[in-house]
């Protein structure tokens, strides 16, 4: 099959004028270099190389004792045995990571690779090679791991300290159980009140206890992107909240919801918190309607839509609400431990997006969620 | 070997679940736990073990009688929930036991979940605490086995 045309055409720019290779070298190299195999003391090295290094080019001579003078000797040394296999042997690639000093003490990460050319016999007279700074991309590897240990020791520490506090929380229950079943009725009436209230207190434990161990475990989680149905999550979401949503009086409105790319698990649990949460607010004698409601805007972002007919939120709570640990209402009130909005906005955050609130007081609150629509 | 044996159902009286063993490193819980099995009505005959080598110690004598289910413990000092599953299937195969149950402090932790999955002797998980519920499980579990090997038999016949 013939060539293309139009890479005839670059092929013949690219050897004839000069301002391609200028252009090639600037918008994709950060340095150049030259290398006179025959005069190894001569290798001619592109200034924007030594501006890497914080060094002004004027001061330099061209000869690779500058270079290895300001590189990390390891990675000289691994530097050195490629340079010699690729002389030997053209397959062998000369291509590494070599760490530089800066003037000012800091370390620059560069990607060096070059390729020997060669005379008739096959022997390697010069080498000429390219610079990629990489540092950045280094540093963003580096912060990410430490992270994820960061992130993975807080994980171990709140299991380990959930699990501790459940166990006796857990054993004061069953005494309490048991005092109930087997004394309760040589208890006063006002006794048995006192142990029945201690029994609710530590069945609320126990869930806070639970859904502090949910909220730390999606901390950093490794998070598995899979194609996310939004709509059928909702229905089975709906499916099991069928019973309390009933004897709460509560309707939901399910329209069309879109698919995404999102981890699975923290979906189900951002709709699942965000339609329980609507429900707990709602009004004894109002209107109990809460309207699921969804759609990808043009830009390849979801919005997701909450709006529920409630009790409302004052404007000056708003950030409240998303924050760990806090309530608006005494737990008698409306039963809760401040975790479902701050899960909420962790798991938004852990996909790259943002979760508002608009509400009136005493008229309703409509959540809106918005995610990019797929993970990058 | 320390631990303690109580009957509450002659087993003339067939209970549903003959011979219980419990093992909690928690001499609390284990008090309670007595008191539920006690009161469930379900089962002849109990043995509590403070720490999983002791239990294991009990498993590893020739003479014992059937052990119809074991509730075991995770979290536990020196030999823990899983070591012992390891060490008790190793030894002693996977009949060691009808059925095991795992009991859970705080749901299943995934981990946990991929380590007790590993042997087929684990039967059921149950979250702390334990109530009359749980125990009537493991008798409906143990009575649908008993039913499915008195087909066997019976095919053989």
């Amino acid at each position: 099959m013939a060539e293309h045309y139009l890479k005839t055409e670059l092929d013949h720019q690219m050897s004839t004028n000069p301002e391609m290779w200028s252009f090639v070298q600037q918008a994709s190299l950060d340095g150049v270099w030259y290398w006179d195999l025959e005069r190894p003391d001569q290798e001619w090295m592109s200034p924007e190389f030594w501006r890497l290094f914080g060094i002004d080019p004027a001061t330099k001579s061209h000869n690779p004792a500058e270079w290895q003078d300001i590189v990390n000797q390891d990675d000289l040394k691994i530097a050195l045995v490629n340079f010699e296999l690729h002389c030997a042997d053209p397959a062998h690639p000369y291509d590494q990571l070599v760490r530089y000093r800066h003037s000012d003490g800091s370390t620059i990460w560069v990607r060096c690779r070059g390729r020997a050319i060669r005379n008739e016999e096959g022997k390697a007279i010069r080498m000429f090679g390219v610079h990629n700074e990489i540092t950045a991309v280094r540093r963003r590897h580096e912060t990410g791991r430490e992270l994820d240990a960061a992130n993975s020791e807080l994980r171990d520490f709140a299991y380990a300290v959930s699990h501790d506090l459940k166990s006796p929380v857990n054993t004061v229950g069953m005494l309490l159980g048991e005092l109930q079943e087997a004394e309760g009725e040589h208890l006063s009436q006002d006794g048995q009140h006192l142990v029945a209230l201690a029994r609710e207190s530590i069945e609320r434990m126990q869930i806070f206890i639970e859904e502090l161990l949910r909220y730390t475990s999606i901390i950093g989680e490794v998070v598995e992107f899979v194609p996310v149905s939004l709509q059928s999550l909702a229905e089975g979401i709906l499916q099991e909240l069928d019973e309390q949503f009933r004897a709460a009086n509560v309707v939901v409105d399910l329209q069309p919801l879109p698919q995404l790319i999102a981890h699975k698990e923290q979906m189900r649990l951002l709709l699942s918190n965000l339609l329980t949460n609507a429900a707990k607010f709602s009004r004894a004698g109002a209107g109990n309607r809460i309207t699921l409601s969804g759609e990808t805007t043009e830009d390849n972002r979801v919005i997701l839509k909450v709006a529920d007919q409630g009790v409302g939120i004052g404007r000056e709570d708003f950030e409240k609400i998303f924050t760990i640990f806090t309530r608006l209402h005494r737990s008698e009130q409306i039963a809760g431990n401040g975790l479902g909005l701050a899960l909420c906005r962790r798991i938004v955050m852990n996909h790259g997006g943002r979760i508002t609130v608009e509400s009136d007081l005493g008229a309703g609150s409509c959540f809106t969620v918005e995610l990019p629509q797929s993970q990058t | 070997m320390t631990y303690e044996k109580h009957r509450f159902i002659p087993e003339d009286d067939s209970p549903a679940i003959r011979n219980l063993m419990v093992v909690d490193d928690n001499k609390v819980d284990q008090m309670i736990y007595r008191r539920i099995i006690k009161r469930s009505g379900l089962v002849g005959q109990v043995l509590q073990f403070l720490s999983a080598e002791e239990a294991l110690a009990h498993l590893r004598q020739k003479d014992r009688a059937v052990v119809d289910a074991i509730l075991l413990d995770i979290n536990m000092p020196r030999m823990d929930g899983f070591e012992f599953l390891a060490a008790a299937t190793e030894e002693l195969g996977d009949s060691f036991t009808r059925m095991l149950v795992v009991m859970l402090t705080t749901s299943l932790d995934p981990r946990d979940a991929a380590r007790a999955s590993q042997f087929s002797v684990v039967k059921q998980y149950l979250n702390k605490p334990l109530v009359q519920k749980h125990l009537e499980q493991i008798a409906d579990y143990l009575n649908r086995t008993t039913a499915a090997r008195g087909d066997v038999s019976m095919a053989r016949g």
